[in-house]
């Protein structure tokens, strides 16, 4: 237990490392929340390690503290619609289990490009926002098929890690 | 790589493909709408090089036609996206502030419809 909660400790400033890495990194689409998602990387290894509920955890806590420390009450709200369409998804996909880690890594960041936009069409109540969909979708594949792998191939050294 | 795995990807690539073509095939309309929270505030003629300052409660927006095109010049937002999206002229194009509930859409004068959600 004590092991469990250090490791998702351990996780989460993971994630806000890649967060703050991410924050560095000139945005292509100048759309709020819509990024590459390196920070996806420490979500998929959590859902693989532990589960859905220590996930959702994890990453609430990264968005909290990544929010306030380089960004604004804004963007925690943001950050938090596409974050929990992306977790949903990817633990359906886990589920159903059709899909390898590269597959569920892409819907995933697919999934929370999607909410985002769908969120600034809500708020801007303009839909031609969608427009910038095709960028969006193409980021998310690319973003997700590196965390696929990169998930895929360092998952058994942590498993082994995290039953010792 | 699981055959689903490809199956996501390419369709992914392909919707992705279809928009990119239609997008490239829209001509330069001349009329951008300009949108607060939703509401059309004004129509403007893109032919006709002005800068224009929009300002709601304390969100301002400065915005420059140049060219046949327009941008966002300045904002008093936290992140300059509007900014960054730069000059836009092709019809259907979108500039939004997300902070301000801000928008600029270019229209075809002519279609009978707009982009807007009531």
């Amino acid at each position: 237990m004590k092991k469990k909660v250090a490791f998702i400790g351990l996780l989460i400033a993971f994630g806000l490392a890649l967060s703050f890495l991410e924050s560095l990194i000139p945005q292509v689409i100048p759309i709020p929340g819509v990024k590459l998602g390196l920070a996806n990387f420490a979500v998929l290894m959590t859902l693989y390690l532990f589960g859905f509920k220590e996930a959702l955890i994890m990453n609430f806590a990264r968005i909290l503290l990544a929010s306030m420390m380089f960004g604004s009450a804004f963007s925690f709200f943001y950050a938090l619609s596409g974050a929990l369409l992306s977790i949903l998804i990817e633990v359906l996909l886990i589920k159903i289990d059709k899909m390898s880690e590269i597959g569920v890594s892409v819907a995933g960041g697919i999934a929370h490009n999607v909410g985002q936009i769908l969120l600034a069409i809500i708020i801007t109540k303009t839909i031609g926002v969608f427009y910038y969909l095709p960028f969006l979708i193409v980021s998310g594949i690319l973003a997700g098929i590196v965390i696929g792998i990169l998930v895929k191939k360092l998952r058994p050294v942590l498993k082994r890690i995290v039953k010792d | 790589m699981k055959k689903a795995d490809w199956i996501l990807i390419i369709t992914g690539l392909l919707i992705a493909l279809a928009f990119v073509l239609f997008l490239l095939t829209q001509k330069n309309s001349g009329y951008a709408n300009v949108y607060y929270d939703g509401d059309l505030i004004e129509t403007i003629n893109l032919n006709i090089d002005k800068t224009y300052t929009y300002q709601f409660e304390e969100n301002t927006n400065i915005v420059s036609v140049n060219n046949g095109q327009i941008a966002v010049i300045e904002s008093n937002c936290p992140n300059k996206d509007c900014i960054n999206m730069g000059y836009i002229s092709k019809n259907k194009q979108v500039i939004v502030c997300l902070p301000h509930k801000f928008s600029i859409s270019v229209v075809n004068k002519n279609d009978d419809y707009d982009f807007v959600i009531e």
